[in-house]
């Protein structure tokens, strides 16, 4: 193609679009973090919800800065209703120029893996939600002690807070991450390549 | 529309009281702090007359810390696995969320993009987020349109999540297509600067409360 790697209007729009679908998607997952299980590897399940919006936004957009634009904004109205904590920011802000740079590399390429790559290398970024209890553990228990819960109670509360558990959450995302893009492979073949979009 | 001394908040204060909100919750130690800060927040939501939200938010603190101490300690342990964690998070996250609520409640979406704008946030950035905020309700009108559809021809349960999700997207493209031909129309890619109907200005009152809450915040910390 041509064309000039500058994001145009019409990419700015596309990418405004997805960014919508793919943050009510993702808010959905975040109900789901009502489970605590499911809540506790919570990349992954955004993972398996969100990749049909990721990957068609991606093939639509290949130009640099379309990823890093869809995590601002996904970033910026978690901010502003006051859901994301300074950590979620962190992985998600890593995990965005990752992602982009992955894309970079692979010169925007629109095949399969190479976008399922960066969008596993995007998943990471919702890592921070959960790892918040990790990261607060001794003050989180503390809390939870004052408030009048058995010391046993305590002792198998940090148990749930174990090391097991923080590596399945982080292999969580690469699971989610390529079951989100196999479905969104899918759904692509069986209905969007025949209406000729993708 | 209403006048009185405090009747609106500039955005970019609003932004600055989260980053406050945020910056507590990071450093706080224990329970007093939390409920402090949760207390800020709620009285500015006063000041601001959004005495619903603020009112929610006191129930909302007040429940929690009820069932914490008082329900919970009796309860099977089953249960105490799974919502005391729950309840602890959404106590720490509270003041974050009261911030918000004060910010979205008290300005509209151009307020935001003319904040977003005077920030000096990139165009590109700019256009991609107003668009965003646009299209959230055209999603929901999509999603009733859907699903009145998918009821007229009776869709099995088992493939009505497939059929929301490929409608959805179907139409986006679509819609994509349509509001970016309508906006080139309107001169998106003119590259001269943008302007607003829209003048924002910081008022003593904005200045006033951020300072208010940034103290607030820097006392409780210190105090942790």
């Amino acid at each position: 193609m041509g064309e000039s790697k500058k994001l145009s209007g019409r990419d700015l729009i596309t990418i405004g679009i997805f960014s919508a679908i793919y943050f009510v998607l993702n808010l959905a997952a975040m109900i789901t973090g009502f489970v605590p299980v499911l809540w506790l590897l919570l990349p992954g399940v955004t993972g398996i919800v969100t990749g049909i919006p990721f990957l068609l936004m991606t093939s639509k957009v290949r130009k640099p800065g379309a990823v890093l634009i869809m995590g601002a904004i996904t970033a910026l109205l978690y901010f502003v209703t006051g859901q994301f904590t300074v950590l979620l920011l962190i992985t998600f802000a890593i995990a965005c120029i990752l992602s982009e740079l992955y894309r970079a590399v692979t010169k925007y390429d629109s095949s399969f893996i190479h976008m399922m790559i960066s969008f596993v290398i995007f998943c990471y970024g919702m890592l921070g939600s959960p790892l918040a209890i990790w990261v607060y553990k001794d003050s989180f228990l503390e809390q939870i002690q004052k408030n009048g819960m058995s010391a046993e109670y305590v002792q198998s509360l940090s148990g749930l807070i174990s090391t097991p558990m923080l590596i399945a959450l982080c292999i969580s995302p690469i699971i989610g991450g390529v079951i989100g893009a196999v479905i969104a492979k899918g759904l692509f073949r069986k209905h969007f390549k025949k209406a000729g979009i993708v | 529309m209403k006048r009185s001394v405090i009747d609106h908040l500039d955005p970019r204060a609003g932004l600055w009281l989260l980053l406050m909100a945020n910056i507590g919750m990071f450093c706080e130690k224990n329970t007093e702090q939390g409920n402090m800060l949760s207390g800020i927040f709620l009285l500015l939501l006063l000041v601001y007359e959004q005495y619903r939200a603020a009112g929610r938010g006191v129930l909302l603190l007040l429940g929690f810390r009820f069932l914490l101490q008082y329900v919970f300690p009796w309860c099977p342990g089953w249960m105490n696995m799974v919502f005391p964690v729950l309840i602890n998070y959404t106590l720490r996250m509270l003041p974050c969320i009261l911030a918000g609520l004060l910010l979205l409640r008290t300005s509209s979406m151009q307020k935001m993009i003319a904040a977003m704008r005077t920030l000096h946030l990139p165009q590109g950035f700019i256009i991609a987020m107003s668009t965003t905020l646009r299209y959230f309700p055209a999603i929901k009108e999509e999603f009733l349109h859907i699903r009145a559809a998918m009821k007229l021809q009776n869709i099995p349960w088992s493939s009505r999540l497939e059929c929301i999700i490929v409608q959805l997207m179907m139409s986006a493209v679509g819609i994509s297509d349509e509001i970016a031909a309508a906006a080139v129309a309107r001169g998106i890619e003119n590259p001269g600067k943008k302007t607003s109907v829209i003048t924002l200005r910081m008022s003593a009152s904005d200045f006033l409360v951020m300072l208010a809450a940034t103290v607030g915040t820097g006392i409780i910390i210190m105090a942790g």
